[in-house]
């Protein structure tokens, strides 16, 4: 009985200790692959994608075109309605004039954008992750004074996911933080988009009135407080849409939306959240 | 042997709460200091705002000029209106003021902005 015993607990403990050893070998091959591999972002994702990831509406025919994914938002009234946010010329915008305004409520949303699938899928539910539910119109008369360019897009948990593409590093997603940053200049600011990756800047002004150049068939729309980052890589076109967050806090600060060769152009945070009716998720 | 290490032992202790009390102190001195400046900064933001919206319209009238804002000034002293122009013209150096009611004009290169 004794040696039974003595031989049962040894053979017991040396089980366990073998399935402990086996499962953190197996989760060191897991794990370790994912570490430093960066994410593409103009791929199709596995369901729920990460933020910070190409989308377009459909259809977007003649042309095909892309934008960015910033965040998932949930609604100020209902928390567990969730949206995808990104601009007004992404979600709001459809052919065949890609302007803001024209993409009507439950314009489907594709990931990634129809330029980086190369053609139209239509309502295809392989590439859809949304379905366009609101923008705030752009105004494009002259002394119009417009605030933010931001639509969002009715999503669900099980097809766009929290977590932001890579921000703490390549293959860490991590989700932004609940509070927002004020963005006074010299913040150091941080974003993940479509086009550029992962990528810093600086605050350079804040309360910026600007006007912004949306192509020949759409106008040009004033825009009064908004924030200004530089340097001009911080961005490029394609990143339209993506949540631009305070470096060492994760905290949102602004809505990307334009740029030149030396700036880039974000939306307050708190007018997006006010004038949309949601909240970080 | 024992009497030493028990010394040495104390020494170490009153070394570690000696060096631990200190910067307790120094950073219970910084903090509200910190704090201080961050809000004196969104105070002059605020009051900034108020000069620019008087001004606003005037500046952004020049012809070539693309925006205004509240930033530093260029050596990251103190804010300043920072212009942002389509070119950086001898022209429009001449044009545009080197002062609002007191606070200083930058002017910054932008080029024209373009939704992305």
């Amino acid at each position: 009985m004794g040696l039974c015993q003595v031989f049962f607990s040894h053979r017991k403990g040396g089980a366990v200790k073998r399935t402990v050893k086996v499962l953190f070998v197996l989760a060191l091959v897991l794990i370790l692959p994912q570490i430093g591999r960066a994410g593409d972002p103009q791929a199709h994702q596995d369901r729920p994608i990460p933020m910070g990831v190409s989308v377009s509406t459909t259809p977007s025919l003649p042309f095909i075109f892309a934008g960015t994914a910033g965040m998932r938002v949930r609604s100020l009234f209902n928390p567990d309605v969730k949206f995808i946010l990104s601009n007004n010329h992404i979600l709001g915008a459809v052919g065949p004039t890609l302007c803001p305004n024209t993409a009507p409520v439950g314009t489907g949303v594709v990931q990634p954008g129809t330029l980086d699938i190369g053609f139209d899928p239509g309502n295809d539910p392989f590439y859809l992750v949304g379905l366009k539910a609101f923008h705030v119109p752009i105004n494009f008369a002259p002394g119009a004074s417009n605030l933010v360019d931001a639509a969002i897009a009715l999503t669900d948990p099980a097809l766009a996911d929290r977590a932001i593409l890579d921000i703490l590093g390549p293959g860490l997603n991590a989700p932004p933080t609940p509070e927002f940053a004020s963005a006074l200049p010299g913040l150091e600011v941080i974003k993940s988009g479509r086009t550029t990756g992962v990528t810093t800047g600086t605050v350079l002004s804040t309360n910026t009135t600007v006007r912004v150049n949306y192509g020949p068939g759409c106008g040009t729309a004033r825009f009064v407080g908004q924030i200004v980052v530089t340097p001009g890589v911080f961005s490029a076109g394609g990143d339209s849409g993506s949540a631009v967050l305070a470096r060492d806090t994760l905290r949102p600060v602004g809505l990307l939306f334009a740029g030149s060769p030396t700036t880039v152009l974000l939306n307050h945070i708190l007018f997006v959240y006010l004038l949309l009716g949601v909240f970080v998720d | 042997m024992h009497v030493e290490g028990n010394t040495k032992m104390r020494n170490g202790r009153l070394v570690f709460t000696i060096v631990v009390s200190v910067s307790l102190f120094v950073s219970a001195l910084a903090y509200p200091q910190q704090r201080e400046r961050a809000a004196v900064e969104l105070q002059q933001v605020v009051k900034l705002q108020e000069i620019q919206a008087r001004h606003e319209n005037l500046v952004l009238a020049v012809p070539g000029v693309v925006g205004i804002g509240i930033g530093l000034t260029e050596e990251g002293k103190g804010l300043a209106f920072i212009v942002y122009v389509e070119k950086l013209t001898a022209a429009l150096k001449v044009q545009l003021p080197e002062h609002i009611e007191g606070v200083p004009v930058r002017l910054f290169e932008s080029g024209i902005i373009k939704a992305y």
